[in-house]
């Protein structure tokens, strides 16, 4: 009797602690607040659990039924971690697929992209690329096909190319008029 | 502050970008859907205008920019640029409202040229 039920706490002690490791695994690969949350919770599982397992044998022996709910009210909770935290790694998983995507420096035509970054303004390279990028992240999300976000991204660096020629015409003309003001 | 020479004149696209940009801190990408949101697609400014049209209103001083303090992993980390209207930007929206509302009210004298 007292053989079985010590088999039975193993078990079911060894079950957790499997999971609990597999969960603690897969949200350490994930740079979230929430996930660090969920680590809380997690740590919390563990202590109740080693909590519960310090008690004697004989002590949990003749606590059985009382010790069958608490173990299993811990792998309800740890159930739901679990879950969670699968739900977290997937979306942060598409997350970072649609990144390497979405990243300009990884694609194939960088050459242009930086390239065409290096005749910017300083200030206009952080501005009008980060917003390029943006717009192109924007795009994958909306889940356009990779060579339709292609094109109109190379479309849209085609019309930044347009806008600082305006913007260098533009300062011109006004340092122009500046210069006749000021003789 | 108005200088008594500043021109206050507004062509048709600033004027959107400062009206859409009035009372608010946006940057380009917001200003670009702003245009989109408000005419269900209709009106559209693009990555061709609306940095010269921000360039243009900065150096006539109807806005002022300042840098975000985030750097978004969708930007690869670039900052983004917010721009807000100006007093003076302010009052050039007016008087162009003003001289449309003028605009609308007069009446052609019968005979004259």
């Amino acid at each position: 009797m007292e053989e079985s039920f010590y088999r039975e706490l193993e078990r079911d002690r060894d079950e957790i602690v499997e999971v609990v490791l597999k969960v603690k695994t897969s949200l350490r690969s994930i740079p979230d607040q929430r996930a660090r949350n969920l680590g809380d919770e997690l740590s919390l599982v563990e202590k109740d659990l080693s909590n519960l397992l310090s008690s004697s044998l004989p002590d949990l022996l003749s606590t059985k039924s009382d010790w069958k709910a608490q173990i299993g009210g811990i792998q309800a909770r740890l159930q739901a971690v679990a879950d969670v935290s699968m739900d977290m790694a997937e979306e942060f998983a598409a997350k970072a697929d649609l990144l390497s995507h979405g990243d300009l420096e990884t694609h194939h035509w960088f050459g242009l992209v930086s390239l065409f970054s290096y005749i910017l303004p300083q200030r206009a390279r952080e501005e009008w690329i980060g917003d390029l990028r943006e717009a192109r992240r924007e795009l994958l999300e909306a889940k356009y096909p990779q060579w339709v976000v292609d094109c109109i991204t190379f479309g849209r660096l085609i019309l930044l190319a347009w806008s600082l020629l305006r913007v260098k015409f533009q300062d011109l003309v006004s340092s122009q008029s500046q210069r006749k003001q000021e003789k | 502050m108005k200088s008594q020479d500043q021109d206050l004149t507004l062509a048709p696209l600033e004027e959107d970008v400062l009206t859409v940009v009035l009372g608010r801190e946006l940057y380009g990408l917001q200003i670009i859907r702003g245009f989109e949101e408000v005419s269900e697609g209709k009106r559209k400014i693009g990555f061709g205008s609306l940095y010269p049209t921000l360039h243009k209103l900065e150096k006539k001083g109807f806005v002022e920019s300042r840098w975000g303090d985030e750097r978004p992993e969708e930007r690869s980390g670039a900052r983004r640029r917010y721009y807000r209207v100006t007093g003076l930007g302010e009052q050039a929206l007016r008087e162009t409202s003003k001289f449309r509302a003028n605009l609308a009210s007069w009446q052609p004298v019968l005979g004259r040229v």
